[in-house]
């Protein structure tokens, strides 16, 4: 029984992994981010999405994975919100260097906000 | 072992039957191949269900496929937020928008627009628990002309490899560690939007950021034109 169990253990842990590395990019806690801003906005924590996300590049960087489209911006999201525009700025410009689709919405965004 | 001659004859036309199901009319590729986006807007889904949370618990589902898929995805919370700033507060609004206002403020290649036909517990027609259907219509951001389009149901209890223990167990674990999300449609839509993208009507094709992107269109390109002679 002990034995089955480790083999049980040693397979998700197995799987979790292979989950993990069969995705192009890393998500980090993306997805549920933007459920919390969006679905939950009214009660967020932006300190703690902007932490989470923090550490989603952090560990994409770290493992030389692929940081998702989108990512960046939502991070420049979570700062404005906040009232934090430098570092608004900066997370949206990361953005667009990312990923150039975006230029025309960032260039925007930030001569909207006169950034 | 006595197999009655129908019922054998059943047996042996199932998988012919199945295989018809599995090839029906080849989705047309045609405006696709013409336009292949690289870029999609992807608005807040319209609901046509009665839960509250079916809109934005479907749009946080939406970004992961699409991208894996290889496309840019327009950051779908920080367009919300900008066109709510801009007085747009729902999602029925916002699909309102006009391409040429889109394509100004935007720019995106083409531009996703989705509909939430069930989101848990509210349906009702198998009598299950529950289930998440997504339609979805992509859309050329110049032309306004449809690219693709699909829909997608799963259904609580389908939505897992199968059923296997290994797969329950795997799914359980990967839900507790991934999310604290306590909507339990939303890893459903995760699901269904999964499958929208890569089966409905043969599924979006690969994009520009995907490995097998040249292939899929070269294997397209060539469909279409054999079913042109």
């Amino acid at each position: 029984m002990k034995h089955l169990s480790r083999v049980l253990i040693l397979g998700l842990g197995a799987s979790l992994v292979a989950c993990q590395s069969s995705t192009r990019y890393a998500w980090g806690s993306y997805e549920e981010s933007v459920y919390n801003v969006t679905v939950n906005a009214g009660e967020v924590d932006l300190a703690a999405e902007i932490a989470q996300i923090q550490e989603s590049l952090q560990r994409a960087e770290e493992s030389h994975r692929l940081i998702p489209p989108g990512l960046h911006a939502h991070l420049g999201l979570l700062y404005s919100l906040s009232g934090d525009t430098a570092n608004a700025a900066a997370a949206f410009r990361a953005e667009k260097a990312l990923y150039p689709e975006s230029a025309t919405f960032i260039d925007g965004t930030l001569s909207r906000a006169n950034l | 072992m006595n197999i009655s001659f129908p019922k054998f004859l059943a047996v042996m036309l199932l998988p012919l039957i199945g295989g018809a199901c599995q090839s029906p009319a080849q989705f047309d590729r045609s405006a696709f191949l013409e336009h292949q986006p690289k870029s999609i807007l992807v608005l807040p889904p319209l609901d046509e269900t009665l839960e509250v949370d079916a809109s934005y618990g479907s749009l946080s589902t939406l970004t992961k496929p699409l991208a894996e898929r290889g496309y840019y995805v327009f950051p779908v919370a920080v367009v919300d937020a900008m066109m709510r700033a801009n007085g747009l507060p729902m999602p029925a609004d916002m699909h309102q928008v006009s391409l040429t206002k889109l394509n100004e403020i935007f720019a995106p290649d083409a531009v996703l627009y989705v509909t939430v036909k069930n989101w848990g517990t509210s349906y009702q027609v198998l009598n299950s628990q529950s289930a998440v259907t997504l339609e979805a219509r992509l859309v050329d951001a110049r032309s306004g002309v449809t690219l693709w389009s699909g829909e997608h149901t799963e259904i609580e209890g389908t939505a897992n490899n199968g059923n296997s223990l290994y797969g329950l167990l795997a799914i359980a674990i990967v839900n507790q560690v991934v999310t604290s999300i306590s909507d339990p449609s939303v890893a459903m839509s995760s699901q269904t939007a999964d499958r929208l993208f890569s089966t409905s009507n043969g599924g979006l094709l690969p994009g520009p950021y995907h490995p097998e992107h040249e292939q899929a269109i070269a294997d397209a390109q060539q469909h279409r034109q054999e079913s042109m002679r």
